[in-house]
């Protein structure tokens, strides 16, 4: 089948080999350790301390993260559809490491880090003095600085300020005052700024009536008039602006080596995540033990590598991976067009190793349905063209591929049923069609439920295949083979009926239907012990029958969702024939049908991807498929910024 | 005034009929797309970078929206008419009840499931397809309503 058989190896080597052993096995790419950590250990076995590279692996990599973040702006590597066409640079694995060994991104780093700490301190700088510059200027108009006032020998002079509201109390209250004056410098944010003199006889009353009426003193620490300490300021911060740029000037030249940044990242971050594999694999003083998955074909493959590198200093035991265990990781291997599909598979949930892998069974429907459900020749050839020219010209990363070439696979399906449907940019041209989605309502109805009858047949059909590979033919007959007379009898009888059949075709399909059913009764529940549960569990299972029922209805969202799409199209069309009946209208014309085509495309695109997996999640997976393995991890790095070449 | 409804019933219930169509499912669609749209925007403010997924999200509720139009829109041009009597008129009107009252609450439904979605985007977003399919599940139930009162409204009219 389609999921690659794995075999199970325990290795013990000697520790000291230890570090070449995984560089050489990282070459190797296939193996997956299984995590030794739960495992009871012996006497004289424990875990393998972390080691102490590994602190200063991840502090390398939080420093080109930052450095990476930080350049990101002046990054003058061609973006957008360029950046896209030239896609992520690729190197052998070998080429990372060597071509990471040359580059000290260290010094790089240090000086980077002083001109952002510059920058840092310029700013802190900059804020504190337009901070100051704020507090000062409601101040501006004051004449004198408070320092040449301090000695004073009768009078007191006090600046502060009040708030607008108590502004009339306080101006009621100086009436009463004899000796003591204020003058209203500025009024700014709803307060009054004063500056109060008094003599200082009347200091204690003057006092008493500034503090009932909410005068908030403000001392103004300067040496010099206001008007001159603002110029000041204003030229301090100008020349910290300046300094600032002088600085920020300088990082775009660290722009160029980005690339020289990314590629010792991803060998960095390789290199994690071989040292931090340690942590799986158990040890005694001397020795080493290693436990994981290789696929079976690589079996030969993997003993070389482990002859090649450790001689005869070695054990390993290599067995084929145990059917039914849920650590058996999961890989699965399927020609290109498939391939494609696996997306949907692993996004549900991959099979574990004793199920089957569900791709190739609902890849040929999903293809159909997804087709049915956009039917369109021009939207079809749009995708088509557009997916072939990313798929030639661009060089894509591989997951994106994947995605890309989904799509291509299902432009042919969605230009064939346009074809069929005789749909062209909805109804922009007049075709021919075989069905007319608009008209023929009962024959396509009658055909989704056709469709979805094979889907379902073709699901019960896988379970059953399993059920015989695990455990009999009768059981297979018990618990599928009976469902299979029930509908089948059923639908036939349905169908004799309607049509007028000879009523012999009706008694065979109902007498298959009735004994349908009743093994149904009597053998789905035959795990009881007691008779009457086996019966009431029996008939639970025949009551299925109703979510059967609803399994078909649900096949019709194939025309469902392919109308909705043909008549947004159609009201497009509408549109845009108004416009173009006038001559200013032109141009609106054809930015309507031009944006809201492509937004259809989309939406439809969206709602059959969505669609078609629901059918095959739900109404497909749910006769056969529980999945719940785990994936099988390469001893590589996802990379984020290159693309490491598959090994040959 | 009695003569007036007589004379001119029909087109009124036709109009009528646009007129649900296009309004309920439309403001269901803006009041979804804008909650979608505040979450989104919530999203943005730490990961502006986010924006182009979000918007997928966000755009979700909106269909409905559209799904009236298109009802109200082959309506107004295929099917209402001055002469029209009153039974056809009372029919479009009713035609267009599933996408208008469908549309309006699928529309708010589908925006709970959206901001969700939304949040998936904020915490995980390599699962965020998922956030989609859950929203866009609850379209269905807006293609059924449409795909009603297109057929109404196409196929089973009678002039």
């Amino acid at each position: 089948m389609a999921i690659v058989d794995m075999s199970r190896f325990s290795l013990l080597a000697f520790q000291a080999d230890r570090e070449k052993l995984l560089e050489q096995l990282q070459a190797f790419r296939e193996v997956h350790f299984l995590d030794l950590r739960d495992k009871e250990l012996s006497p004289g076995v424990g875990l393998i301390e972390p080691d102490q590279r590994l602190n200063k692996l991840e502090e390398d990599l939080g420093q080109l993260e930052w450095m990476l973040k930080l350049l990101k702006p002046y990054d003058t590597r061609p973006t957008g559809l360029k950046g896209m066409q030239q896609g992520l640079p690729s190197y052998s694995l070998d080429e990372v490491t060597r071509k990471a060994e040359t580059i000290d991104f260290k010094k790089d780093y240090y000086e980077i880090r002083e001109i952002q700490a510059k920058l840092d301190q310029l700013t802190t700088v900059k804020n504190d003095k337009k901070a100051s510059f704020d507090a000062l200027s409601p101040w501006e108009k004051l004449p004198f600085y408070p320092d040449q006032l301090s000695d004073l020998k009768h009078v007191r002079v006090q600046l502060g300020m009040v708030a607008r509201k108590f502004m009339d109390n306080l101006a009621e209250a100086f009436r009463k005052l004899e000796f003591s004056h204020y003058e209203i410098i500025n009024e700014a944010q709803g307060n009054y700024y004063l500056q109060v003199i008094g003599h200082v006889d009347e200091a204690d009353a003057l006092q008493d009536v500034l503090r009932r009426n909410g005068f908030t003193p403000v001392k103004l620490e300067i040496k010099q008039p206001v008007r001159q300490e603002l110029d000041r300021l204003t030229r301090e911060i100008a020349e910290a602006e300046q300094e600032q740029d002088q600085w920020q000037k300088k990082l775009p030249g660290y722009a160029p080596r980005l690339s020289d940044y990314e590629l010792v990242y991803e060998a960095k971050a390789n290199q994690l995540l071989k040292l931090g594999a340690t942590r799986n694999f158990l040890q005694t003083d001397r020795l080493t033990l290693i436990q994981g998955y290789v696929p079976t074909v690589l079996e030969e493959e993997f003993r070389t590598v482990l002859d090649n590198k450790l001689g005869n200093d070695y054990h390993v035991e290599i067995t084929p991976a145990e059917r039914n265990d849920s650590n058996v990781p999961i890989k699965l291997k399927n020609n290109k067009f498939v391939e494609s599909f696996a997306s949907i598979t692993s996004m549900y949930a991959l099979p574990k190793y004793n199920e089957i892998d569900p791709t190739p069974f609902f890849t040929p429907f999903y293809w159909m349905f997804f087709g049915m459900m956009v039917a369109d020749i021009g939207y079809g050839i749009i995708l088509l063209v557009g997916t072939f020219v990313l798929l030639k010209k661009f060089n894509l990363a591989p997951s994106m591929r994947g995605f890309v070439r989904f799509f291509h696979y299902l432009s042919y399906s969605i230009t064939i049923w346009g074809v069929i449907y005789g749909s062209f940019f909805g109804d922009l041209i007049p075709l021919p069609s075989l069905i007319e989605p608009s008209t023929d309502i009962v024959q396509l109805l009658i055909l989704n439920i056709a469709f979805g009858f094979i889907h379902l047949m073709v699901g019960l059909a896988i379970s059953a295949y399993m059920i015989v590979r695990d455990s009999s033919w009768l059981d297979a007959l018990y618990d599928i083979g009976f469902w299979y007379m029930t509908l089948i009898g059923g639908i036939l009888l349905l169908i004799a009926v309607a049509l007028k059949w000879p009523p012999l075709v009706s008694y065979i399909s109902g007498a298959s239907m009735l004994i349908g059913m009743i093994g149904v009764v009597v053998f789905t529940g035959r795990k009881s012990r007691s008779g009457t549960v086996r019966v009431l569990k029996g008939l639970y299972n025949l009551y299925g029958i109703s979510s059967y029922v609803g399994d078909f209805v649900s096949y019709t969202r194939l025309m469902a969702i392919g109308l909705a799409g043909a008549f947004i199209g159609v009201a497009v069309n509408i549109i845009t024939k108004l416009l173009l009946g006038s001559f200013i209208g032109i141009p609106f014309g054809i930015v309507v049908f031009l944006a809201f085509h492509a937004f259809n495309i989309f939406l439809s695109a969206l709602s059959a991807y969505v669609h078609t997996s629901r059918l095959t999640y739900v109404e497909f997976f749910g006769k056969f498929y529980s999945g719940g393995g785990k994936p099988f991890t390469q001893f590589i790095n996802d990379t984020k910024y290159i693309t490491i070449k598959e090994k040959d | 005034m009695n003569a007036f409804l007589v004379e001119n019933g029909g087109i009124i219930m036709g109009i009528l009929g646009v007129a649900v169509a296009v309004i309920a499912s439309g403001i269901g669609s803006a009041i979804g797309v804008g909650r979608a749209g505040e979450a989104a925007s919530g999203v943005i403010i730490e990961e502006p970078e986010k924006f182009g997924r979000s918007l997928v999200l966000q755009l979700l509720p909106g269909t409905q929206g559209l799904y009236g139009f298109v009802i109200g829109l082959l309506t107004m041009i295929l099917r209402l008419d001055v002469d029209m009597t009153f039974q056809q008129g009372l029919y479009i009107f009713f035609a267009s009840l599933p996408i208008g009252l469908v549309g309006l609450w699928s529309a708010l439904a589908q925006s709970k499931a959206a901001v969700a979605g939304i949040n998936i985007l904020a915490k995980n977003e390599a699962h965020q397809t998922k956030g989609i399919i859950y929203s866009v599940m609850v379209e269905t139930y807006a293609i059924l309503a449409f795909v009603i009162s297109l057929m109404a409204i196409l196929v089973f009219y009678i002039d």
